[in-house]
């Protein structure tokens, strides 16, 4: 083994296969505080006003309002016949910014690692070791003692495998994960935040219409 | 010392527990995640993987030793094999043999006593 630099001397093989694997946990728990974080600079922004969990600050729903004309039918039944009317009415729309981006939160689907191993040395130790059973049993009246001296064997292997190239290729395939459960409940609850307000009177754009109010 | 040859199974067996203690190494790390995700982000799951499938193939030579030669050839399940590089960039191509193995997680399985009658 003289040939083998000596930091690839005692890479284990469990090594090389549970980093990536060790990696990629980590990287998820990485994309799941970034989904985190981005909800909480963007859909939300402290209140001090009170203090949530755990003596944390709490946290506001950050709205966003637009303001847009909004082409109104108004019936108006005390005439006769009932006329139809259309107005344009501007409006103003409160929405939470939670509801209307997209949350990132990918997911790794699955990791392909590829590597090739040379094995260099396999040590193996075993050991083995057994004990007699031995039982006795005396009767003595209403009771019985049982005595017994047990034992187990055991059996290890040690191994020592060692590598000297270092090509490793990892192939990772990330998704967008559908949002936690609790999350789309919190969305959910939002959306239903959402409001329409108008902000004057209409304006008239279509003549009044007679009968069932069809044009 | 490195080994001219080692068992075969021997080399399985290490296969298997590197697989093993590879998930281990990733089992751990999602329950040192446990905490955190339970503090911060609570409604979020713990990201954990299973190894669904190796694939490994390995490359040998089954040793003819002078021992195994007086024991009238190899046990099975005990074959003696040469493994190490130089030994098989040494060899003939028909004197390689490949062995394709592929590691898959098995569900424990859990016995019920049959209702009777």
């Amino acid at each position: 083994m003289a040939n083998i630099p000596a930091e690839l001397r005692s890479l284990p093989l469990e090594h090389i296969v549970g980093s990536p694997l060790v990696a990629a946990i980590k990287a998820q728990a990485l994309a799941a505080k970034t989904t985190v974080d981005f909800i909480k600079e963007v859909g939300l922004k402290p209140d001090d006003s009170w203090t949530a969990v755990d003596d944390q600050s709490g946290y506001e729903a950050r709205y966003v309002e637009f303001k847009f004309d909004r082409l109104v039918e108004e019936r108006d039944t005390s005439t006769d016949p009932p006329t139809t009317v259309q107005k344009i009415v501007p409006s103003k729309l409160t929405v939470p910014m939670l509801s209307i981006v997209p949350i990132p939160y990918l997911r790794i689907n699955d990791m392909t690692i590829d590597f090739e191993y040379q094995i260099r040395d396999v040590e193996t130790s075993e050991s083995t070791s057994e004990t007699k059973i031995s039982t006795s049993a005396k009767m003595n009246g209403w009771f019985y003692k049982v005595q017994l001296k047990g034992s187990f064997t055991y059996r290890t292997a040690n191994k020592r495998e060692t590598d000297r190239r270092s090509t490793l290729k990892i192939t990772v395939n990330a998704v967008q994960d559908e949002i936690p459960e609790g999350l789309a409940r919190v969305l959910d609850i939002l959306s239903d935040a959402m409001k329409v307000v108008p902000i004057s009177e209409g304006t008239v754009v279509t003549t009044p219409t007679g009968g069932s109010g069809e044009t | 010392m490195e080994k001219a040859e080692v068992s075969l199974k021997a080399v399985v067996t290490g296969l298997m527990q590197a697989l093993r203690e590879a998930k281990l190494l990733g089992d751990m790390e999602s329950a040192r995640l446990i905490k955190t995700y339970r503090k911060s982000m609570p409604s979020f799951s713990v990201p954990a993987f299973a190894i669904s499938e190796v694939e490994v193939e390995l490359r040998f030579a089954v040793a003819e030793s002078q021992e195994l030669r007086r024991r009238g050839g190899a046990q099975p399940g005990d074959i003696k094999i040469k493994i190490s590089p130089e030994t098989l960039k040494g060899l003939e191509p028909h004197q390689i043999s490949q062995l394709r193995i592929k590691f898959s997680p098995v569900e424990l399985r859990v016995f019920e006593k049959p209702e009777e009658g």
